[in-house]
């Protein structure tokens, strides 16, 4: 698409030192990368100001200028840069040239990488956002931002060809809107509001498009970036999807042991305390197992009060033992303070299963007790064909951290992409 | 048949004409040209009636890289457009250049490009309510076609060369003021003023997005 662009080449005019040019005619000020002299390419390459950082004492900047490479299709080199600080924050953007595209920056900010260009068709409000608040909306074409933060920033250093007129110790006043991985970026400079559009970029894509493997090893992203879209990972997606598609399954599996799983009555009566009391004698009653191999299950209920009691269940078939069992009944209750309080419960329940089909006999006796009003009736319900659902509720709750996996990650995500603007907001 | 002074170079039935200065068959495409420059030689040639006025060669125009080439059609949004021609313009320390496009209708477009920044405008025929150029600031609110707009840049430019073909005669040596006004909507105004104190010619139009632009 595009074609090589000239290389012009000039001397400092401070130190002599040749200077390899790389930008257009809108270029505005040259940093010589020897002598940190800013050059004025509109007067001669007049010397401005001379204290900049010199080459080779700045830390690692993952480009330089001259560095040439493909984003979004178009060849562009790297002409220049400018560092900015925010308190302790602080970015650099490189501006690129492309002699069929013009100009744009690609911003660098704790190893975050977003791709910047001059926005002509203006967003609403299109008035200064200084006083916006987080998260108020902004509109530009059909994509609707959030209104992120207003700064002031220092420039603290700048090098090669910028088609620009600052100079260090500057301040610029500007606005960030999202909507990832989108960025708007409203600069302020007296009366006139610049855009500029951004688009957050992977590491890896700008390491590819420059060619330039450092930058997926060193200065690898810290934080979430304003921009930066949340992307699911592929665990991430396997987790919600058998959380899903399981805990479905197993809520399903709980609602059919709820409706089905209650099963046949085979014996429902009430003994008195004097019955079930009686001494060594137990009480006998029979019933029928037509479903062998099925829960079948024995519920007890009382009306202790303050008190216990001890049962012994036996279940026999032709005076041979098949299930036996003691099962205590305590319930306590009380008022502490004026709230009521109770523990333990008036009734009980047994599950066992019979080997075949036919009559069996319940033998029940209450064989010990204690407290203040442990002389109860005993009603007994013996049911067949009994669902127990207990295990698909544990799996359904073990399943729902899994299926909502995605959505936490994504909200704790947005939670560290808001905290920097909102934890202000509440500082303030 | 020759009409005295001028150079009557084309059949009736293929309208093909002949450069007067070296011969060379010239493009087909002069239904709406009035300025060709010749390939081969680089003779300015002016259309007009059935015949062609020689006014001149230019200097060979140095190239430079261009998304637009001559007669290698784009795209843009839903536009399907080609490039016929191209003034460029000097100012301050650079040029911009001014595509001359048509539309697969017929519609001219003049697309300027200047380092990145693509205009694409149409010439509106107007010529009353417009402002002196004097009158013009930046920063200034002017109403022009029942619309407030803001000036936002103004300066003078000069010929610097053309190839290809143009639908209008373009004086070698013209130098005019300029001013540009724009609105919100990417929407944008050209005033061009050959006399300071005369009516500009308006062009009107809005900001193309590089990046959306499909050469084919």
């Amino acid at each position: 698409m595009t074609t090589g662009m000239a290389l012009r080449r000039i001397n400092c005019t401070q130190c002599s030192a040749p200077l390899e040019l790389h930008g257009g005619h809108k270029v505005e000020r040259i940093v010589c990368s020897y002598c940190g002299s800013l050059l004025d390419n509109g007067e001669g390459y007049k010397v401005l100001e001379r204290h900049y950082v010199e080459k080779g004492k700045r830390s690692f900047m993952p480009l330089q200028p001259g560095d040439e490479g493909t984003l979004k299709g178009v060849s562009f080199t790297v002409i220049g840069f400018i560092t900015y600080r925010v308190e302790l924050e602080s970015w650099t953007e490189f501006c690129l040239f492309s002699p069929t595209h013009g100009y744009a920056w690609l911003s660098w900010e704790n190893g975050h990488y977003v791709f910047m260009r001059r926005l002509r068709n203006l967003p609403a409000p299109s008035s200064s956002w200084w006083s916006f608040q987080p998260r108020q909306k902004i509109a530009q074409g059909a994509t609707r931002f959030k209104f992120y933060e207003a700064y002031s920033a220092e420039i603290t250093d700048i090098g090669g060809e910028l088609p620009w007129h600052g100079k260090l110790g500057d301040r610029v006043n500007a606005a960030d809107a999202v909507a990832p991985p989108r960025i708007l970026s409203q600069e302020i400079e007296g009366q006139e509001i610049e855009y500029h559009a951004g688009e957050y970029l992977p590491p890896q894509e700008v390491a590819e498009a420059f060619d330039k493997p450092d930058i997926g090893e060193r200065g690898l992203p810290r934080s979430v970036h304003p921009a930066q879209p949340y992307v699911v990972s592929p665990l991430d997606l396997y987790l919600q999807f058998s959380g899903r598609l399981f805990g479905v399954l197993a809520f399903l599996g709980l609602l059919f042991t709820l409706v089905f799983g209650s099963g046949d009555v085979l014996l429902q009566e009430r003994f008195s305390w004097q019955v079930v009391k009686a001494g060594d004698k137990r009480v006998t009653r029979s019933f029928e197992v037509t479903q062998p191999g099925r829960l079948v299950e024995v519920s007890l209920g009382s009306s202790v009060n303050n008190a216990w009691l001890w049962l012994d269940l036996d279940v026999t078939r032709k005076g041979e033992e098949v299930f036996s069992l003691g099962k205590e009944i305590s319930f306590y209750e009380g008022y502490d303070g004026g709230e009521h309080w109770s523990e333990g419960s008036q009734g009980a329940t047994a599950l066992f299963r019979v080997p075949k089909a036919g009559v069996y006999e319940l033998n029940i006796k209450a064989s010990e007790w204690g407290g203040r009003r442990y002389k109860s009736s005993i009603d007994v319900v013996i049911a067949q064909g009994i669902l127990l659902n207990r295990w698909f509720l544990i799996l359904t709750v073990l399943l729902v951290p899994f299926a909502l996996w995605a959505l936490a990650r994504r909200m704790i995500f947005e939670y560290r992409r808001w905290a920097p603007v909102t934890q202000d907001e509440d500082d303030d | 048949m020759t009409t005295p002074g001028k150079t009557r170079l084309f059949a009736e039935g293929d309208r093909r004409f002949n450069c007067t200065g070296c011969g060379a068959l010239l493009p087909r495409r002069l239904r709406y040209s009035k300025l060709v420059v010749c390939d081969n030689c680089r003779s300015i040639l002016y259309l007009h009636s059935d015949a062609i006025d020689n006014l001149g060669t230019q200097a060979a125009l140095a190239e430079h890289p261009s998304l637009f080439q001559h007669h290698h059609r784009f795209g843009y949004r839903n536009m399907v457009l080609e490039p016929l021609g191209m003034v460029r313009y000097g100012y301050g320390r650079g040029y911009w250049e001014e595509w001359w496009c048509l539309d697969d209708k017929g519609h001219e477009y003049w697309i300027s490009v200047d380092e990145g920044d693509f205009v694409m405008e149409q010439r509106q025929s107007i010529d009353t309510g417009l402002p002196k150029a004097n009158r013009l600031k930046p920063g200034k609110k002017v109403t022009l076609l029942h619309e407030s707009w803001t000036v936002t840049e103004l300066g003078n430019a000069e010929f610097q060369g053309m190839k290809g073909e143009l639908p209008e005669r373009v004086n070698m040596s013209r130098r005019f003021f300029y001013a540009h006004l724009e609105r919100p909507g990417s929407r944008l105004i050209t005033l061009e003023y050959d006399d300071p104190e005369g009516i500009p010619d308006l062009y009107l139009g809005e900001w193309m997005d590089p990046f959306e632009i499909e050469i084919f």
